[in-house]
This record gives C-alpha cells, sequence and structure tokens, in this order.
C-alpha cells in the first residue's frame, strides 16, 4: 500500500481548494457550465439522471482500511448510505449534491484519496491485475509503476484536455485479469532473453461503440523509458486524435485511421526527439515510490482455528474453494468478498458492511482490501489458520456467497436505475439471472461462465467480452436486449458474436437460463469450459435453444 | 483565431516550413511565428531561435492541442518568448506554464484585450493554484 509523501497530500489538498472555487464560482454564474464541464469533469462529477454522481480513484484498486472508512462516512453524510464499485476498480456515490462536492473532496484529502480524472478527457485512474504482489506466476510486481504512471499522470499540465478518455491498465502476469487489452494502452510486465524485464506495450483497445483489441506496438520496452514512451503516445494522440466527432476520437479510432505502423512511427518520432534531461531519472524515482510502499508484514496470525460441525464444513469448503486463492506466501491465502448476491445491486456496498470489512482487514489482512475489476473486494493475504473466524464473520453479515467466477459473478453497469445515457436497466436483469441460479451445488457445476451486461453501448458493463454478454436496446420506447456469445476478457481478449435478433424484457433471463443449461447438457464432462462447449458445438447450435 | 497582427514581421507556420525547406530563410528577418493549433508537428522546423516570439493560436479552451504545441517548440530548442491565444481559461494558466508557455494574449472580439504574463498567474486568476508535482520534470528551456 502506497503513503502519500508531503507532495502528493499537498497536491491533492490543493485540488480541494481549487475546486472549491471553481464550484463557487459556477454557483455565482461567473463559470457558465459550458466551461465548468471540463473541470467538473475532471474531478469526477457527472450530471446524471438523479442527482450529480462522483466517482473516487481507487488507484489500482488498493485500499487501506481507514481509506474504506473514509468512503463509509461519506455514503453515510452525504448520500443514502451506499457506494457502487466499478469495472475500473474505482466507487461512485449516486445522490450528492454538487455544493457539498467539495467538502467531500476535502474528506477524500483527509484519508490519502481523490477524485482527480476520474472522468473527462484526460488519463483516468490506473488500474492493475487485483492479484498482483501476491500472484506466485507474476513476473514482477506492476504497484510501483501503476503509482509511478499515477503520480505522472495526475494534473500532467499537457493531457489535461485530450481528444477523448484515456485509460491505462497493468498486469504484471500472465493471465491477464485486469482486461489490458481492451485499454487505450495495456502494459504488460514480460521478461525478454536477456532476462531482463519491461513493458510489452499494447495500444488502440477498448469497447464501446466500437470495440476494438489492442494491438502490441512496442515488444520490450525497457522499465526506465515507460513514462518517456507514455508521453509520446499521448503526445501523438492528443495532436493527431479527432475532436469533431466524441463517437470517433478515441486513440484506436486514430491508430485505425493511420494504421499501426504509420501509428508507432510517428511515436517513435517524438519518442527520440524527446530530450532524456528533462525526464524524470526512473531509476530514482521508482525506488522512492517503491520505498513508499508499506510492507504488510507482519501479518496478525491466531493460530488456533475455529471448529466447525460437519453441516457448516460443508459450506465452509464450498467458499473455500471457490472465494480463496492460494498466494505466493506459504499459509496466506487471499479472499474475495462477493458483491453479487442477488439480493444486492452487483458491485453495491454499504456504509455499515464498508465499516464492517474494514475492521475485518484490520483483524486479519494487515488492514488492506482491495477492490478488482470484476466489481468485488479482495482481503489479499489472510493466514490460513484465520480462514474460518473470517468466513463465520462473513456468513453472519451474509457476505461469504460463495460465487466468485459463477454465473451469479455478473458484472454490470449502473443502467436506468442511474445512467442518463442509458437505454434500459441493467441491474434487475443482472438479479433475475442470478435467481435462475440460486442453487450452491448447481452454480458450483457450472464453473466459470462470466456475464456481462451493458445498458447501452458505451458498454461500461463490459458486454462484447463477456462468455455471455447482453446489451441492452431502446426500440420505440422498449427494452430489448442483444445477446453475444464467445467473448472474454482475458490475455486472450475476444469481442463475443451476436447470437441473433435483441429479446425482449421477459424474455432475457430465459434466454440466459437456457443458454447455460444448454451448455450443462452438452458439454462433455465438468472439465469443458462453456467457451470449449460453444467452440466445439457452435454458436447455431445456442441459436437453436433461444429462438427455436 | 490566428489572424493577429503583432508586427510586419509575422509569418505563418506553414509558410516559414516552406521556406525554411528551400534555405530562404536565412535572408529573413521575422519578429513573430504564428503557429495554429491544428498545425502539423513538420510545420516546427527551422532555426526557431531566429523569432523573437511565437505564438499558438489556439482554438476552444477544451481543444488541447496547443499544450502539446507548445511543450514540442520548446523540446526543439526555443528559447525566445512562447505566447498562446484564444480562448484560454484562468484555470489552465499553471498548466501553459509547465508546457513552457511565458504569456496569454487575450482577445475579446478577436482584437488582443490584454496580456497575461503567466509568472502572474497565480495573484490574476485569483486563486492559489495547485503545482503539478509533474512540474519539476518539464524543463523551463
Amino acid at each position: 500500500m502506497y503513503n502519500y509523501s508531503s507532495n502528493d497530500q499537498q497536491l491533492v489538498d490543493q485540488r480541494v481548494f481549487q475546486f472549491r472555487d471553481q464550484t463557487r464560482r459556477f454557483l455565482a454564474g461567473e463559470l457558465s457550465e459550458e466551461q465548468f464541464r471540463p473541470l467538473r469533469l475532471m474531478n469526477g462529477l457527472y450530471i446524471q439522471r438523479h442527482a450529480p454522481m462522483l466517482r473516487v480513484a481507487i488507484p489500482y484498486g488498493e485500499l487501506s482500511s481507514r481509506q474504506l472508512r473514509g468512503l463509509a462516512s461519506i455514503a453515510e453524510t452525504y448520500d443514502r448510505g451506499f457506494g457502487h464499485f466499478t469495472t475500473r476498480q474505482n466507487i461512485q456515490f449516486n445522490w450528492l449534491k454538487l455544493e457539498q462536492v467539495p467538502d467531500i473532496l476535502e474528506e477524500l484529502a483527509g484519508v490519502q484519496m481523490h477524485a482527480i480524472q476520474t472522468s473527462g478527457s484526460c488519463i483516468r485512474n490506473i488500474t492493475c491485475d487485483h492479484l498482483a504482489g501476491i500472484d506466485a506466476a507474476e513476473v514482477e510486481d506492476p504497484r510501483p509503476w501503476c503509482e509511478l504512471v499515477r503520480q505522472w499522470s495526475t494534473m500532467h499540465p499537457e493531457f489535461q484536455y485530450l481528444p477523448r478518455k484515456f485509460k491505462i491498465a497493468f498486469t504484471g502476469s500472465s493471465t491477464d485479469r485486469a482486461a489490458t487489452m481492451a485499454h487505450d494502452i495495456g502494459l504488460k510486465l514480460i521478461s525478454n532473453s536477456a532476462g531482463e524485464t519491461g513493458f510489452e506495450v499494447h495500444v488502440g483497445g477498448g469497447l464501446g461503440r466500437t470495440p476494438v483489441v489492442a494491438r502490441k506496438i512496442k515488444a520490450f520496452l525497457p522499465k526506465s523509458d515507460l513514462l518517456t514512451y507514455l508521453e509520446a503516445i499521448l503526445r501523438v494522440y492528443n495532436l493527431n486524435g479527432r475532436r469533431d466527432n466524441k463517437y470517433k476520437s478515441r486513440i484506436k479510432i486514430l491508430v485505425k485511421a493511420i494504421g499501426l505502423d504509420a501509428f508507432r512511427g510517428q511515436v517513435e518520432l517524438v519518442f527520440q526527439n524527446l530530450n532524456p534531461n528533462t525526464l524524470l531519472n526512473e531509476n530514482i524515482d521508482i525506488s522512492t515510490v517503491k520505498s513508499r510502499f508499506r510492507s504488510v508484514f507482519p501479518l496478525p496470525v491466531n493460530l488456533v482455528s475455529n471448529k466447525l460441525s460437519a453441516e457448516k464444513h460443508k459450506t465452509f469448503s464450498r467458499w473455500l474453494e471457490n472465494n480463496t486463492l492460494a498466494t505466493k506466501f506459504n499459509s496466506y491465502r487471499s479472499v474475495y468478498i462477493s458483491l453479487k448476491n442477488p439480493d444486492r445491486p452487483p458491485g453495491d456496498l454499504t456504509a455499515g458492511e464498508m465499516r464492517f470489512i474494514a475492521q475485518l482487514a484490520d483483524k486479519y489482512s494487515g488492514s488492506l482490501i482491495r477492490t478488482t475489476h470484476t466489481q468485488n473486494l479482495l482481503l489479499p493475504l489472510v493466514h490460513e489458520s484465520d480462514l474460518v473466524r473470517l468466513w463465520q464473520a462473513l456468513t453472519e453479515a451474509n457476505l461469504s456467497i460463495a460465487n466468485i467466477g459463477t454465473v451469479q459473478d455478473v458484472i454490470c453497469c449502473p443502467g436506468l436505475d442511474f445512467c442518463s445515457l442509458a437505454n434500459t436497466t441493467s441491474i434487475p436483469i443482472a438479479q433475475e439471472i442470478q435467481n435462475r441460479f440460486r442453487d450452491p451445488d448447481e452454480l458450483h457445476a457450472l464453473g466459470d461462465i462470466q456475464i456481462k451486461i451493458s445498458g447501452c453501448m458505451n458498454a461500461c458493463g463490459h458486454h462484447h467480452i463477456g462468455h455471455i454478454g447482453i446489451l441492452g436496446v431502446d426500440k420505440r420506447g422498449e427494452e430489448w436486449f442483444q445477446i453475444t456469445l464467445g467473448g472474454r476478457a482475458d490475455r486472450s481478449l475476444k469481442i463475443g458474436e451476436r447470437l441473433g435478433p435483441a429479446v425482449d424484457r421477459n424474455s432475457i433471463a430465459s434466454a440466459v437460463e437456457s443458454i447455460v443449461r444448454h451448455y450443462l447438457r452438452s458439454r462433455i464432462d465438468q472439465g469443458e469450459h462453456f467457451l470449449g462447449t460453444l467452440n466445439r458445438i457452435g454458436i447455431d447450435s445456442f441459436k437453436e435453444v433461444v429462438y427455436g | 483565431m490566428g489572424n493577429f497582427e503583432f508586427s510586419e514581421n509575422t509569418i505563418g507556420a506553414s509558410e516559414w516550413f516552406e521556406l525554411s525547406r528551400e534555405g530562404g530563410c536565412d535572408e529573413l528577418n521575422p519578429g513573430v511565428l504564428v503557429v495554429a493549433a491544428n498545425s502539423v508537428l513538420e510545420f516546427l522546423a527551422g532555426p526557431l531561435n531566429r523569432f523573437e516570439r511565437i505564438v499558438v493560436t489556439s482554438g476552444d479552451f477544451n481543444d488541447g492541442r496547443f499544450f502539446s504545441i507548445g511543450r514540442q517548440i520548446r523540446l526543439l530548442g526555443y528559447s525566445g518568448r512562447l505566447t498562446v491565444v484564444g480562448n484560454i481559461l484562468p484555470d489552465q494558466y499553471t498548466a501553459l506554464r509547465s508546457c513552457g508557455f511565458d504569456d496569454v494574449l487575450i482577445c475579446e472580439d478577436s482584437a488582443i484585450g490584454g496580456i497575461v504574463v503567466l509568472d502572474q498567474a497565480h495573484a490574476l486568476a485569483g486563486v492559489e493554484y495547485a503545482v503539478p508535482r509533474n512540474l519539476e520534470h518539464f524543463s523551463e528551456a
């Protein structure tokens, strides 16, 4: 966990001061709506369906228990007692008053948090594999590099008014858990044949109305060149990205329009022009960044484990198998807390639950919590002897549902319930689908099936890359849903294929249920993944069960 | 934007590019180079330091190309006065300074209504603006 330096703190404090003044000028009529718009967006403030929505940055998904309590306090004091975790590891508050936002930002600054660049046409929150630093298969922990890029991009003087938003994601592992290939820039730490680590750089990925898989622009970038190379990419984009049509202004469109080779050529030209003396010396600075990461050890350990009855033991075992993971630290496991109970909107957490999880983190995981790209939480390192106690505590709070990575673990945008861009609802669809698969045995037997739902083609729910993707469309004022199959968000990122015509509001949950049950009937054995069966029997076979 | 007349010694970026390519800029004694924010980077060629001032004409304040143009001009070693003219918000002064600009020409109805020297930006904006930490990474040329 990174601890702010006095410079970091000064920056967020001054930003609060600045935004207070900007809000005052807007409310006093000194700034027009057009002028205030980019300024508020740079601070994560949207005008939504019901009220202003504030998106708070959780850099690369890492939170301390103190910060989670800070978020709880904001949810309770200024919102309706809950927050919503997003696919980019951030949290959103949906029911705020504009005039209170400066006070909220001040509270956030008090716990080393901010909402800077969580929206608007600038470099957004840096996201990362949620198992960074604990995955045994990792090449290198990407978090210090995420932090370096966070500092570099925060209020970067040149890149605050880009053609459009810009998202950067990191992974240090060969398993891509951060959907890096669906980002404007995806950075993977790799080893080359000489045994050096560096970055494989991908550019031009993105979802939205034109889904594009990112392409490799650099096979191996030395780590010391990271910021220089990012600067070169961003400059070429800032100068050449389209500004006449917001649907064509992402970097993916520029790369497609001029071609990857031509784009790479322009980036190299700018890159070679950059005088290294004017840039920070990464070798020094990365070690400063690394030195500000607090070690999680020693973690609290209680070596006496609680005993369980045989009946409870079965539920515990399933939770252990499904919601926890071995880490590279012997005897320590990562514990997921699923926010996908069918009784709650996916990704939502109440203030009381935030405080409760903060308390558990203090007790069992060195006061650390992570947010995942899949809208769940993770206690990164818990000693094996504490797992029963932790499970019991989570169970009492109704937070131990063992559905991580199952068909219930639906990724979902806020949809028409909150978002002013949405065509359809998505939260109720997610809940209806979840309710079709309530039997824990069946859920377990189905294995890993990722369902992703977006209420409009902006694709905040990543429907393109769900094994089963659902897109809400408006047809003459009615809600209809398009289904795609075969998308995937991992290292072999793939855009799903349209199954057929959209289905209506009353049929969507049944259609998804039919698809899942058809897979269950058709698979060779439990070892054949949904995508394997789909590949083997073909999409037409699924068309039959939905439209036949 | 782009029609500002500073003196008779003003030249546009594309004209300058052609002249410098043909080697015809040696006899020229220009005072001000005017660069539109939508110029291609190739226009920024030749001995830029012969200009007392380079003026970047921005479009809308929200069109951030002028920041990159300014930064690129400094990276090419230009050490004279660097000016931006256009619809600029005071909230952008600090970032402009960091990208190498010295001053902002305020325009009113296509006429120059005043000049803000960016050293005084804080006082003029009436707010203590945050100094981006990246400032330290930018050379002031």
